[in-house]
């Protein structure tokens, strides 16, 4: 799933396991009217299995890994084969109100692929940009940054360390898809018995605008940073937990920018660079001096080795199964907060800094993604805002309400376009109060269902779509 | 009257507490021939007392969970397609491989062939050396539906843990196993006829209740033959399940016996987890873990 802006309108992208990709006009999904235009822009279906595969190759054939928006008119996908599709959107009228979601596949525009090899399980661009650079990471794939303005003589070379030092000035794709690698991280060194680390990304985010700071986080519980500026190998790694991590995210800068990396018991951790550095910092001032409080422990003049906890700085509790997603948001009163949607079909809210829990929300589907929405739903002037896009203020998102999409996971029929039941949209109205939780449900092309009277935040004026995102998978 | 413990005296304070404790209990059983006389006038009384005099328990004050189903049809639907959707709609019949742990000690191996009397259409492979992951891979391809393991740890501690594998990329189910007896350690027990049994559900709530339950329910052929008059049960309570098979008999319209036949064993989930068996990279949908346990009122299943 990917929030963007598609033609001006407010949109959310959601991919499905059956390699259709759908695109939601989040302004007009909630309102009354039955006349009009409906919410549904745009279903395409981006990967089409080609005659003659075999059922096992067909299935990963539609399995969408990645989607998100290359431009206002242009979505990208990705599927578990490594192809990445560039599909233009057509301005053809949407859907009626009434349409279920594949009931219109159209192939429109242009198509354009480009294959990025296989095993990638991230494909990320760098919002809001530089949507052209995209850092690609999977299974025994390590990170790298692929440019599709590029032309191949910018080509980063396997064997010379290349130092990508980012894009200075905003930059949009120029249309053409080109699989030109610019940078290639490097691998940590063996470890202690020889032995080469494997690899396996399963989140990558960028960290600033320019595309030269990344975090990833990975199967073998890792969470590591890149400054393409410095390095290619990682200049720092963190051991998290001992399950593989599923997600990252970033954390606004009022939260110090921390990350959130969730795994797949359940748990949810924050880790904090600046929280690692003071540390060292601490103890390098530390060092060398018997007698300083910090070196009176046992432990330290056993000579034992200290835990290397420093880099987190806690966790958020009560997830029950895999967390596929968690996401930062801000809310109106300021206060940030983190929410978690996995396998155990449960969305829950907590408060940042107390780590509290603010909401919890029973939803009945094992959930694949979540992302946060910016305006709420009101009428039809939410899109009305202007797009202000200024680099400082990137940060500075207000999440009113989050959006849920319930994949149904066991889709696997290909071509199976009824998803009548099982495609649930829920709006869920985190308000400031943590008591109200109200939920607003709309079925697929069933608008009668219990439509609760949401009460909704009050809008903010900036309305700066962040990327999150999660297709459908399995 | 002075409060018994403030007697110094041993002797004495048990006397007089002995002489409290006898006329406590005569009291008691004056006022129940009291009650039982005026209730056996007026039945209605009796009633009025059972109904404001029901004794908490933990089944009955259970915490509320919201993962607890009640006609829904939004999970109604959400298990028409789930992994187990090929038995309950299209009507896949089960075919389950039955195995062990490596290196089983015979009574491993006898309460493997005893547990596998219990599914109709299940057999026993020996283990030999094979990974889990490939044992998985083995049974999809030769079409079984289920792969079941049972595990011990130690030769004198009997079989400890069972682990369900649904294939070909169902879930993977693993149980602390214990209180296991096999049917000739019954008292009175009978023999299973190889007649289809029928299977009996009790309790299962919330989600992961339903979840567990329908992994159950896709091992056992969907139509019993009700000749046999044979049952297996599946009893959930506190999160436990406890698995008996009987032979249910009418001997007239009101009454009927039950004779137990085959093992019976108790089950406890302790995860659940998507895809086929990789504890290490796999994703979990429910892992048991001492901090779930915040109440001793809150069950899972």
């Amino acid at each position: 799933m990917a929030s963007a802006t598609i033609r001006g309108r407010e949109a959310v992208l959601v991919a499905r396991a059956n390699g259709v990709v759908d695109v939601w006009d989040h302004a007009r999904v909630n309102s009354e009217e039955d006349e009009g235009p409906g919410p549904l822009l745009a279903s395409v279906a981006a990967f089409v299995v080609p005659s003659g595969a075999s059922i096992v190759d067909a299935r990963e054939w539609v399995k969408v890994v990645d989607v998100d928006a290359l431009d206002d008119t242009t979505i990208m996908a990705v599927n578990a084969l490594g192809t990445l599709a560039a599909i233009t959107l057509d301005p053809a009228p949407c859907t009626h109100r009434s349409s279920t979601t594949t009931a219109i596949t159209q192939v429109a525009g242009r198509v354009q692929t480009v294959e990025l090899g296989k095993d990638i399980h991230r494909v990320r661009p760098c919002a809001p940009h530089h949507r052209h650079l995209l850092a690609v990471g999977g299974n025994e794939r390590d990170l790298h940054l692929v440019d599709l303005n590029a032309p191949k003589s910018q080509e980063a070379d396997k064997k010379e360390e290349h130092l990508y030092t980012g894009l200075a000035k905003p930059s949009a794709w120029t249309g053409d898809v080109r699989h030109t690698v610019v940078w290639r991280a490097r691998n940590v060194p063996f470890d202690s018995v020889g032995l080469r680390v494997p690899v396996w990304i399963t989140d990558v985010r960028f960290l600033n605008t320019t595309g030269t700071a990344m975090a990833t986080c990975t199967a073998y519980h890792e969470v590591k940073f890149y400054d393409t500026t410095k390095q290619r190998r990682p200049t720092s790694v963190i051991h998290v937990g001992d399950q593989p991590l599923r997600s990252l995210t970033v954390l606004p800068p009022t939260s110090r920018s921390d990350l959130l990396v969730s795994d797949s018991k359940g748990a949810v951790y924050r880790i904090s660079p600046t929280q690692a550095l003071a540390h060292a910092r601490k103890a390098a001032r530390a060092a060398g001096d018997p007698d300083h409080p910090r070196n009176k422990s046992i432990a330290r003049r056993s000579g034992k080795p200290m835990a290397a906890r420093s880099a987190i700085a806690g966790a958020y509790k009560g997830a029950q199964g895999a967390v596929r997603q968690v996401l930062a948001a801000t809310m109106p009163d300021g206060t940030d907060v983190v929410c978690a949607v996995g396998l155990d079909r449960f969305v829950r809210v907590w408060d940042a800094k107390s780590h509290a829990v603010r909401a919890r929300w029973f939803v009945k589907q094992r959930l694949e993604a979540a992302v946060v929405w910016r305006t709420p739903i009101e009428g039809g002037d939410a899109h009305a805002q202007p797009q202000v896009e200024e680099e400082e203020e990137e940060e500075e998102e207000v999440g009113d309400e989050v959006w849920d999409e319930l994949d149904a996971l066991e889709r696997r029929q290909l071509g199976d376009d009824d998803h009548d039941e099982e495609d649930t949209f829920e709006e869920l109205a985190v308000s400031a109060e943590p008591t109200k939780k109200r939920k607003d449900r709309r079925a697929e092309g069933d608008g009668d269902e219990d439509n609760v009277d949401v009460q909704r935040a009050p809008v903010k004026k900036k309305a700066v779509p962040k990327k999150l995102k999660k297709p459908a998978r399995k | 009257m002075k409060n018994p413990s403030e007697i110094r005296n041993k002797h004495k304070r048990e006397e007089i507490y002995q002489k409290l404790k006898a006329e406590k209990a005569r009291k008691q059983i004056e006022e129940r021939k009291r009650r039982k006389k005026l209730e056996e006038e007026n039945p209605e009384l009796r009633e009025e007392r059972l109904k404001n005099n029901v004794p908490k328990t933990i089944d009955n004050t259970k915490e509320y969970q919201e993962a607890i189903v009640e006609d829904d049809e939004e999970v109604f639907a959400d298990e028409d397609s789930d992994e187990f959707a090929a038995f309950f709609t299209g009507g896949q019949p089960p075919k389950i491989c039955v195995t062990t742990s490596m290196r089983p000690s015979a009574d491993l191996h006898i309460f493997a062939k005893e547990f596998a009397s219990l599914f109709p259409t299940a057999e026993v492979r020996k283990r030999g050396t094979f990974d889990i992951k490939d044992i998985a891979k083995f049974c999809t391809n030769r079409e079984f539906t289920d792969l079941v393991i049972i595990h011990e740890d130690k030769k004198q501690d009997g079989p400890n843990a069972v682990i369900f594998i649904h294939l070909p990329d169902g879930p993977t189910a693993y149980f602390k196993l214990s209180n296991v007896r096999l049917s000739k350690e019954i008292q009175g027990h009978g023999r299973a006829t190889p007649h289809l049994p029928e299977v009996i559900l009790n309790n299962f709530n919330t989600r992961l209740g339903h979840t567990i339950g329908r992994f159950f329910a896709s091992m056992f052929p969907p139509v019993p033959e009700f000749m046999g008059r044979q049952v297996v049960t599946f009893h959930n309570q506190r999160d436990f399940i406890f698995v008996r098979r009987h032979r249910y008999m009418f001997e007239n319209k009101e009454k009927v016996e039950l004779q137990e036949l085959g093992p019976q064993f108790t089950l406890k989930l302790k995860w659940l987890q998507r895809g086929t068996f990789d504890t290490r990279f796999g994703d979990y949908e429910f892992s048991f873990s001492q901090k779930m346990e915040t109440s001793r009122r809150k069950f899972f299943l």
